[in-house]
């Protein structure tokens, strides 16, 4: 709760253009934004760019932000983030070779042992071959709602759905991901 | 399509609504997923399969130093246009609330029909009068426009001759002249400017060279608290140079020309701490002596190979008939006192012969080799 009544107090200053307080909330922020766009466009390059094109953005347009419209400062900045990788995959549709950007992935899994009930090893790359079998919606549910911990809510304003969409798609999106997880882990083995 | 059976669909159902149960309860009350996916467990495997699966995804993580290194370099950026943004200028606009209260301002004080359409007929009347000056003032300005255009031309001109000027005497300026914050502007620029690391790189060294020179030139006018702290800023441009290029050889990017940029940058600031020595300016040689050790030890870390010492051969009193072991060709036909202030220096090997030449007394005016020499002058003579 303070940790909120602190977002909400740099929120309102940056929105008042404080240099100071938009620097702590991108600190606050960034790990979050970047990861998401890492694993969405799978390269750091592109994800560093993208990245600050957010962060630019959002120091552009932060007086419009208002916590009456949106569902939280963390919806404003994903959908942000959203939109920069909507619009980075407009321009790179055809460059863009999912095959290759999971191999390109730098990404580990921290805590990676073993579950006690489930024994299962989630590697990054079975993560990342396996969402390219997503449609490009059940990928944003998961990266947004599983990866970055938002709420269903939020997941719905950044992607202009009903919560209740939100929560049917979430259920199916983490089902076709083990489902497909399942299936490749098989084949391996 | 198959027909579902009722069944199966009452399950789907069931378990989709144990899952995001489980889900927000987890959320709600900061349970782990783990915790969560043992409770499902009793009731669906395939449920608490799923939850453990979240688990993972939740504990992923992009690689530390690759976090790091963005988050530093968008954030200087960040910072960057932060401060080139005029305080206010964006707080001035008005917000959206604003914008409607005004609008909503308006429509309760708008006059009533008729007194507009008086408004309208004076606001018509008035305009054909406008129109009417505006035709004669333009039948004027025809002609005076072909001289005006030429006096503007002649203006822009000079107004670009200037700037250029002012640039480039910036360009030689030290951090006590009135134009070094020129200059600064203009390295922030070219930072800014710069995307990529290739190119970035090639902004970073180049920066640090001008730090490196700066040092050289206050330590020739005996400010050595000022040398000194253009070093310590020489240091802190190299480092972030190192960085990035370790970064871009992660990346497997060609860093060939970045990396003979920074051999020729250290090769420089070795060649000002052999003539600091030789000139018994001993305090400045030991900080540049010592910052190049530093700079090496960094280069080696990074896997960037270390030239030779450029001024092996050198003769650092300024009575020089020679310059060693160089593929470079100096030229120093000068006279007077040699000094630290580096002459600039190429960031590629200089193609020669394999002998150093250079006739004169005085400056050191000679190209500092990069690389390995293929042959070797003895010291003093050509």
């Amino acid at each position: 709760m303070i940790i909120e009544e602190q977002e909400s107090a740099l929120v309102t200053r940056a929105t008042q253009r404080d240099h100071d307080a938009f620097t702590r909330l991108y600190q606050m922020y960034f790990d979050r934004i970047y990861r998401y766009i890492r694993l969405r466009l799978g390269n750091a390059v592109d994800a560093e760019d993208t990245t600050s094109a957010v962060f630019f953005n959002a120091w552009r347009t932060i007086h419009s932000f208002s916590p009456q419209r949106e569902s939280s400062f963390a919806a404003w900045l994903f959908r942000l983030a959203h939109n920069a990788v909507v619009d980075r995959f407009r321009s790179m549709r055809d460059i863009i070779s999912l095959d290759a950007t999971g191999e390109r992935l730098a990404i580990r899994a921290i805590h990676p042992g073993p579950e006690a009930q489930i024994e299962r090893k989630l590697t990054i790359h079975e993560l990342s071959t396996a969402l390219e079998s997503l449609t490009e919606e059940q990928r944003e549910v998961v990266l947004l709602r599983f990866v970055e911990g938002l709420s269903a809510r939020e997941v719905g304003d950044i992607m202009g759905k009903q919560e209740g969409a939100v929560r049917g798609m979430q259920f199916r999106a983490i089902e076709s991901l083990r489902r497909v997880m399942t299936q490749r882990r098989d084949t391996s083995d | 399509m198959e027909p579902q059976e009722p069944q199966d669909a009452l399950d789907d159902l069931r378990r989709e609504r144990l899952f995001d149960s489980l889900l927000s309860a987890g959320d709600r009350w900061r349970l782990a997923l783990n915790t969560q996916a043992e409770r499902a467990a009793d009731a669906d495997a395939g449920v608490a399969e799923d939850l453990a699966l979240l688990a993972h995804m939740r504990a992923l993580q992009t690689g530390h130093e690759e976090t790091e290194f963005a988050r530093a370099r968008i954030g200087r950026q960040l910072d960057e246009l932060m401060r080139a943004e005029p305080l206010g200028a964006e707080a001035a606009r008005p917000p959206d609330a604003h914008e409607w209260r005004r609008g909503r301002m308006r429509a309760l004080t708008a006059p009533p029909a008729d007194e507009v359409a008086a408004a309208r007929q004076r606001a018509e009347r008035s305009e054909a009068e406008r129109q009417a000056r505006r035709t004669r003032r333009q039948a004027i300005m025809g002609i005076l426009t072909g001289r005006a255009a030429t006096l503007v031309g002649a203006l822009l001109l000079l107004a670009c001759c200037a700037l250029a000027g002012v640039s480039a005497a910036a360009a030689r300026a030290l951090p006590e002249s009135p134009l070094y914050a020129v200059k600064r502007a203009e390295e922030t620029t070219l930072l800014t400017m710069s995307w990529g690391d290739s190119s970035r790189g090639q902004s970073l060294n180049l920066i640090a060279n001008h730090r490196l020179g700066e040092a050289a030139t206050e330590a020739d006018l005996h400010r050595l608290p000022e040398a000194r702290s253009l070093l310590s800023q020489f240091d802190s441009a190299f480092t972030e140079l190192i960085a990035l290029t370790r970064h871009a050889q992660a990346l497997h990017e060609d860093t060939s020309a970045l990396t003979s940029g920074i051999q020729a940058t250290v090769a420089s600031e070795q060649s000002i701490g052999a003539t600091a020595n030789a000139l018994g300016e001993a305090s400045f040689a030991t900080v540049v002596t010592s910052s190049a050790q530093s700079a090496m030890t960094q280069m080696q870390a990074a896997g960037i190979g270390v030239s030779a010492n450029p001024n092996q051969g050198h003769d650092h009193q300024g009575n020089g008939n020679g310059h060693g072991n160089g593929n470079g060709h100096g030229n120093g036909n000068g006279s007077g006192t040699p000094g630290l202030t580096p002459t600039p220096k190429p960031t590629h090997a200089p193609h020669g012969n394999g002998k150093g030449k250079g006739n004169g007394n005085g400056q050191d005016g000679s190209p500092t080799p990069t690389t390995t020499p293929t042959a070797t002058a003895p010291p003093g003579g050509s």
